[in-house]
């Protein structure tokens, strides 16, 4: 059942694959009392989850039958992950990497379908828990908690807890550890906007096109792409757009499986430009 | 001289050539728009009118005619969708009573050098929507009940909103994408938030900026929050005079900002405001500049999210917020004044003194003609998508299923649109759209089977 659930965890596209393997990891830590490894395993399988459905649903307007459907697995993976915690919260004292996972799992299963004070109330517990966690194991996560700190900082307002500075040092001190990863580039990218550091967001932009793909999660890079493609062309980085664009679109034609994220219009808003017919959000 | 000659004696016979046609009370209005041509003038008797409009011919005046205290009054009767829909340049939408329309009172679609004045809008999901414009105005007109804006211009450049009343909305008058455009002495009272200027993100327009908000009234807006829950309105907190979020070079001066419960004005970015997510777009407020405003109980009482925030920071009785990210902005701070998060915002030294009379054009600005094609875009994102998404159920079936239903048989679905027939218990009945005419119908089918997300 494990292996089962770490295969279908992979598969980001496919959000009924991704929820059976959460459900499975869940299943599979229920069965145990005492392997926290194998809890933590599953509680990362429903926050895993948590990011492939909040990708699900519509940008603008969530209601009709997919918003619905979506908050009922929302609802579902949130009852396992607290399950999960209440299981493994005996194991706090001596394993830092449970607070770390509670804490993102406060900030990604508020992400949606989540009330926006609870949100709000949400973002200073994570943040303490995470500090925490740092502060017994400077690497907990493997590194992942460094990231997740840096940008609590830089996203919560300054009156909040928030503070710009710090959480790009942070980045800046997870990005000397993690060369090679995307996604911390991708976050890095949007401290730098929220700065209003363009020399930075450059070559940043620089450095994520010169990283390895080939062993990341397609769908990943499909988003990532997006994502930093999209800053490239706020900043006129042509060449990094058609990079982007390029390893994209064969990425997108090879993989047929593999999810574009085009959003479509409702209630009068969204969608192709009506004028042009051009999707605005394409590279 | 004699090409001038020329010019002259064709701009008059054109205007003499202007016809002016009359609906009779209670009769069709579409009746007679479909006899007008452009330029003409439409007079609607009052009376009471259970209708959609749609008007896609040039510079047309339709004008709701008001005798003895009785107006033309548009009633959907929460049956129909849309009041009156333009999509011809140089529309005037002038003094109609518009009441029990689900989903937009009037609307423009691509209309430029546009006027929607003096109308009485209640209910309906926007009231008061013209989209896509270029060179506008909207001014005169009352709007209340609406469960998104009251008057909610959207992406459009070069517009003026003034001298309206909106009350009792979720927000009174709402700026989304625009860019150069102006609200100025409206009334905005009793709504969730009064006025908000907004940056969402991805819609084909990319920037909002330079906008200026000027002597509007802007009192006790307070009103809980009665979008639909899974609306992006809903996330409009209670109790905010002035919202700013995600746009840049905004002047808020001269307002009267009263008895607004959680603030009087409140600047956020996207990310803070939880819409972030286009990357195209940047999602910080740049340049705001806030000076002579009055400011009256403000943040006496905040509640909801708001609350939260503030507490936060162990303040109270907080008039100004900024999420503490708004960049190259000023603030001139009155005595007694209390902020939080401004403390990046410096004092307005030789800021712009100018009365921004206007941000239309001197000249009304070159307005396209549209193919049939982009005609069956404009038409689709207007209507078609009040009751229908792409690839889940909003009200009726998906457009996904009607692409498979389908196939490429323009003509079956125009048929259909034209005079549906409930096919499904499950479905609410669809009103017929035989109001947008042949040609509109036959482009949206088009557009349907043989462009939508092919």
């Amino acid at each position: 059942m494990e292996s089962t659930f770490e295969s279908l965890q992979t598969q980001k596209w496919d959000v009924d694959k991704v929820g059976c393997g959460a459900v499975y990891a869940y299943e599979a830590a229920s069965q145990s009392t005492f392997d926290i490894e194998l809890k933590l395993n599953a509680l990362g399988a429903q926050l895993n989850y948590f990011l492939v459905l909040e990708k699900r649903y519509p940008a603008l307007y969530e209601a009709g039958e997919l918003g619905q459907k979506l908050n009922l697995r929302w609802d579902a993976a949130r009852a396992r992950s607290e399950n999960l915690l209440a299981q493994s919260e005996k194991f706090d004292f001596i394993v830092p990497e449970v607070g770390a996972l509670k804490s993102i799992y406060l900030l990604t299963s508020t992400l949606k379908n989540t009330a926006m004070k609870k949100q709000l109330q949400t973002l200073p517990v994570a943040r303490d828990l995470m500090k925490e966690a740092l502060e017994r194991d400077s690497q907990v996560l493997d590194g992942l908690g460094h990231h997740v700190m840096a940008k609590l900082y830089v996203d919560l307002p300054v009156f909040a807890g928030g503070n710009q500075a710090l959480g790009l040092e942070m980045y800046e001190t997870a990005l000397a550890s993690q060369p090679n990863n995307l996604e911390l580039v991708a976050d890095m990218l949007a401290g730098y906007l929220a700065k209003g550091d363009e020399k930075r967001q450059k070559e940043l932009i620089t450095i994520a096109s010169k990283i390895d793909t080939s062993t990341l999660n397609k769908q990943d890079v499909v988003d990532l792409y997006k994502t930093i493609g999209g800053m490239a062309s706020r900043l006129g980085q042509q060449d990094a757009v058609e990079h982007f664009r390029t390893v994209r679109e064969n990425l997108l034609e090879n993989n047929p499986q593999l999810l574009s994220r085009k959003a479509t219009a409702v209630l009068g808003h969204g969608g192709n430009d009506p004028i042009t017919g051009e999707d605005p959000n394409k590279l | 001289m004699k090409n001038l000659l020329t010019l002259s004696l064709l701009v008059m016979s054109q205007s003499l050539m202007a016809a002016t046609l009359t609906v009779e009370s209670n009769s069709s209005i579409q009746d007679v728009v479909k006899q007008a041509e452009d330029g003409d003038t439409i007079l609607v008797e009052p009376g009471l009118y259970h209708q959609s409009v749609y008007i896609d011919q040039q510079n047309i005046t339709i004008r709701g005619l008001q005798v003895d205290g009785r107006f033309a009054v548009l009633d959907g009767k929460m049956e129909l969708n849309d009041g009156i829909i333009a999509g011809g340049h140089g529309a005037v939408i002038d003094g109609f009573h518009i009441k029990g329309y689900k989903g937009n009172g009037i609307m423009t679609q691509g209309s430029n050098n546009f006027k929607i004045l003096n109308n009485f809008v209640e209910g309906a999901f926007y009231g008061i929507f013209p989209q896509y414009g270029k060179n506008g105005l909207v001014q005169g007109n009352t709007v209340t009940g609406a469960e998104d804006a009251g008057i909610y211009v959207g992406m459009s450049d070069n517009i003026d909103v003034l001298d309206n009343i909106a009350y009792g909305n979720v927000m009174g008058i709402e700026l989304e994408n625009c860019r150069n455009s102006l609200m100025a002495n409206n009334n905005v009272y009793g709504n969730t938030a009064g006025l908000v200027v907004t940056l969402i993100p991805g819609l084909p327009v990319k920037t909002a900026s330079d906008l200026v908000l000027r002597n509007n009234t802007v009192k006790e807006n307070n009103l809980d929050n009665f979008a639909p829950a899974s609306s992006i309105a809903a996330t409009v907190p209670a109790g905010i005079g002035i919202m700013v979020v995600g746009v840049d070079n905004v002047i808020i001066k001269d307002n009267d900002i009263e008895g607004n419960a959680n603030l009087a004005i409140g600047s956020f970015d996207l990310v803070s405001f939880g819409v972030g997510g286009d990357p195209k777009l940047d999602p910080y407020v740049d340049g705001l500049q806030i000076y002579n405003n009055k400011y009256v109980n403000n943040g006496t009482s905040p509640r909801g999210i708001l609350a939260d925030m503030i507490a936060m920071s162990g303040m109270d009785g907080v008039e100004i917020l900024d999420t503490g990210k708004a960049r190259k902005s000023c603030l001139i701070k009155q005595k007694g004044l209390v902020t939080l998060g401004l403390d990046n915002f410096s004092k307005c030294g030789d800021y712009d003194k100018t009365n921004y009379e206007t941000a239309q054009l001197s000249t009304p600005i070159e307005s396209p003609v549209y193919t049939a094609q982009q005609k069956g875009r404009l038409t689709y994102l207007a209507v078609c998508t009040g009751c229908h998404s792409y690839n889940s159920v909003l009200h009726g079936p998906s457009m996904q299923s009607i692409q498979a239903l389908y196939g490429r048989d323009t003509v079956t679905l125009a048929a259909y649109i034209t005079s549906p027939v409930r096919k499904h218990k499950d479905f609410p009945e669809m009103p017929q759209q035989d109001y947008l005419g042949e040609k509109t119908i036959n482009a949206i089918s088009n557009y349907i089977l043989n462009e939508l997300e092919q």
